[in-house]
């Protein structure tokens, strides 16, 4: 995989706080990787360095190949950045904001016309294009904010923590909109303190704390790096000792025992493994009345790194 | 610079939409000219006719010089056969200010012994009683100088003492130097509606100006300088923009200005080249002041609290609502700091009797000062930027 970001050993100190103390990445053509911590983790700080928003202690970003720093200009050619609070003109319509930006970009007047009202196409605000943006609604404004950040069609899209304050509705149309982005090839870094967005966006996370990358992977690898198995909990009535004893020795499966209304079952991967485990229950004539599957997510994996909770 | 002129083309957009620089670059500073002018003006100019009393006990030539330095004018002048008599027509308001010809006065530049020429001020008619100071303070250096050379021709054997007495009599009593003054002056005189079409022009310029350099720190706190900022343009192209459409609404409010207070309140400008020089130095200096200021200040509050100082002291300094440098020695130093006097001062030769040589010296005193700014301004930019 071509990798379209590559950034290592960043440290930024501000007086005597160190905010990011050697926080290191790459993200590939394509991919989506998510910086996964608390507010105060030290994500924005990460990506000012990566954008050339903010001069680095130590350490190098790439971007497309080339360096990036304070006043570089060809690297930020193929960065596209969307920051956490809006960043639109209110006095200037949609259509005028992503054409100021566009122009800023260095894009010609014929490509720009057709590329904005596809910009607006994808942010649905074709209707209000020409409306001044103050009269805009919140979400409006936040899907305004990503369409200036695509409109250039950077190699690498930046958004940090592009959900925060957002509806519900407009939340989930943002999420389908950076899904969508990563499946046309653009590589993808993610800002969020939220667990779901990681796990729904992110090809890889790195969870971040205290300035630094605790640890990074699929989720599944976060997952199996901190011991963590799925807990599936059978509900079931009758004799149920040899019912367990028999689900213990399925491949996968670790450890099965009986509980009062019950069966435990810790496995990895347990919704794979529920035919088998249904399975034994019928075969010791055994009904199972209800399933519940506990998988360890994000915020498990957060609190075994850091020993608190995401959101604290 | 593609992307500086893009950046000034949406500041201009802007500024023209939420209409600040119509009212604060154009209705305003007119409507204040013609208020001003018609309240202050009268005093300033044609109307400006103080009466002046002489005391004449010496009844010689110096006297009589003061009377013709006053007349020349065509001042009124009134004669009193005393000081008392003076001083209670001061008093009463008969008169702006007396002058007191001492007996003995001219016999004493003869001898070099001490004596004072006199003036009685009415300290309601304080522009007067500086013009009468002004005149004795005149005499009085003549009369000194006259002193010495007398005084070293006599030691030197150039002559006898009493013809030389004898033409330092007249040389004391020669009111060219009032002539002089009065000379210098009418130079540099604009008539009230051109002074203050000129001084209402750039105090607002320097609102407007610097509203437009400080809109940064407004672009700071909006998050849109973010954007800019990872844009692929450097933070001075950011600056240059800022700068340039600074420049362009200073330029455009003073022409229109300049247009509107000629044809509707018969201002005079002069010539076009000078108000060109002089127009593009005072959009200089007030963008470099609005530059120094969004460089030191924390936030767009402060820098609008800044820069509203910083234009009222210059104006005040400058003599925008009145020439403070006509006042006294001390605010002539002062208003000498101001860019505001310097260009006061251009276009009061661009209007007047002075050369284009006069309106690019004043030009460059304005530029200079706005160098001083832009060294500032330019060098802590990195300071503009968000979080650096």
């Amino acid at each position: 995989m071509d990798r379209i970001l590559e950034c290592s050993d960043l440290h930024k100190t501000f007086g005597e706080r160190p905010a990011v103390r050697g926080v290191g990445f790459h993200i590939g053509l394509g991919e989506t990787y998510g910086l996964l911590g608390p507010n105060g983790a030290g994500k924005t700080t990460s990506i000012s360095m990566i954008c050339g928003l903010l001069a680095r202690d130590k350490g190098s970003v790439t971007v497309a190949g080339k360096p990036v720093d304070i006043d570089t200009v060809d690297a930020k050619q193929a960065i596209g950045f969307v920051p956490q609070d809006l960043a639109i003109y209110p006095d200037l319509t949609a259509r005028e904001n992503l054409v100021f930006f566009g122009r800023l970009y260095g894009m010609d007047k014929a490509s720009l016309a057709s590329r904005v009202a596809e910009v607006l196409e994808v942010i649905q605000l074709s209707e209000r294009a020409d409306d001044q943006t103050k009269e805009f609604s919140g979400g409006m404004k936040r899907r305004l904010n990503i369409g200036i950040g695509l409109l250039h069609k950077p190699q690498l899209l930046v958004l940090d923590e592009p959900t925060v304050g957002v509806d519900p509705q407009s939340r989930n149309a943002i999420l389908s909109s950076v899904e969508h982005l990563s499946e046309e090839g653009m590589a993808v870094l993610y800002t969020t303190h939220y667990m779901e967005e990681a796990e729904r966006l992110c090809d890889r996370v790195g969870i971040i704390d205290e300035g630094a990358i605790m640890a990074e992977g699929t989720r599944r690898e976060l997952v199996r790096l901190v011991g963590q198995r799925d807990k599936v909990m059978l509900g079931a009535v009758g004799h149920l000792e040899p019912v367990a004893s028999a689900m213990e020795p399925i491949e996968g499966v670790d450890s099965a025992s009986v509980y009062d209304g019950g069966i435990e079952v810790i496995a990895e991967s347990a919704a794979q493994l529920l035919p088998q485990l249904i399975g034994a229950a019928a075969a010791h004539d055994v009904a199972i009345r209800s399933v519940d599957i506990s998988e360890p997510d994000l915020e498990a994996v957060f609190l075994h790194l850091t020993g608190k909770a995401l959101r604290e | 610079m593609r992307g500086a002129w893009v950046i000034a083309m949406k500041d201009l957009k802007l500024r023209i939409r939420d209409k600040s620089l119509l009212i604060f670059g154009i209705l305003v500073p007119l409507a204040l000219t013609l208020i001003l002018s018609q309240i202050i003006g009268p005093a300033l100019e044609g109307d400006f006719s103080p009466t002046y009393g002489l005391v004449d006990l010496d009844r010689g030539p110096v006297g009589a010089a003061i009377a013709d330095a006053i007349e020349s004018q065509d001042w009124e002048l009134i004669r009193y056969d005393s000081e008392a008599a003076a001083q209670a027509a001061v008093d009463d308001g008969e008169l702006s200010a007396a002058f007191v010809v001492p007996d003995g006065f001219l016999a004493a530049t003869e001898t070099g012994e001490a004596i004072h020429l006199g003036v009685v001020g009415n300290p309601d008619a304080s522009i007067s009683t500086l013009i009468a100071e002004s005149i004795a303070t005149s005499f009085a250096a003549r009369v000194e100088a006259v002193q010495l050379a007398v005084a070293g021709g006599i030691v030197s054997g150039l002559g006898d003492p009493q013809t030389l007495a004898a033409e330092a009599q007249a040389l004391a009593a020669a009111p060219d130097v009032v002539r002089v003054v009065a000379s210098e002056t009418g130079s540099r005189q604009l008539d009230a509606i051109s002074y203050f079409a000129v001084g209402m022009a750039t105090f607002f310029l320097f609102f407007t100006v610097q509203a437009g350099v400080v809109s940064i720190l407004e672009e700071r706190q909006d998050g849109t300088l973010v954007r800019l900022l990872t844009a692929p343009i450097s933070s001075m192209t950011v600056l240059v923009g800022k700068s340039l459409s600074s420049m362009i609404t200073g330029l455009l409010s003073v022409f229109v200005l300049v247009v509107a207070s000629t044809l509707m309140l018969g201002a005079d400008w002069g010539g076009p080249v000078g108000v060109v020089i002089l127009s593009v130095a005072g959009v200089l200096s007030a963008m470099a002041v609005g530059l120094a200021v969004a460089s030191v200040a924390r936030n767009a509050e402060q820098a609008g609290q800044f820069t509203s100082i910083i234009a009222v002291v210059l104006g005040l300094l400058g003599g925008v609502f009145f020439p403070l440098a006509q006042t006294s020695d001390t605010f002539a130093t002062l208003s000498s700091l101001s860019p505001h006097y310097w260009l006061l001062r251009g276009f009061g030769d661009n209007a007047g009797a002075g050369s284009l040589i006069d309106v690019v010296q004043s030009a460059s005193m304005v530029v200079v000062f706005a160098l001083v700014f832009l060294v500032i301004g330019f060098a802590r930019r990195h300071q503009l930027g968000a979080a650096r």
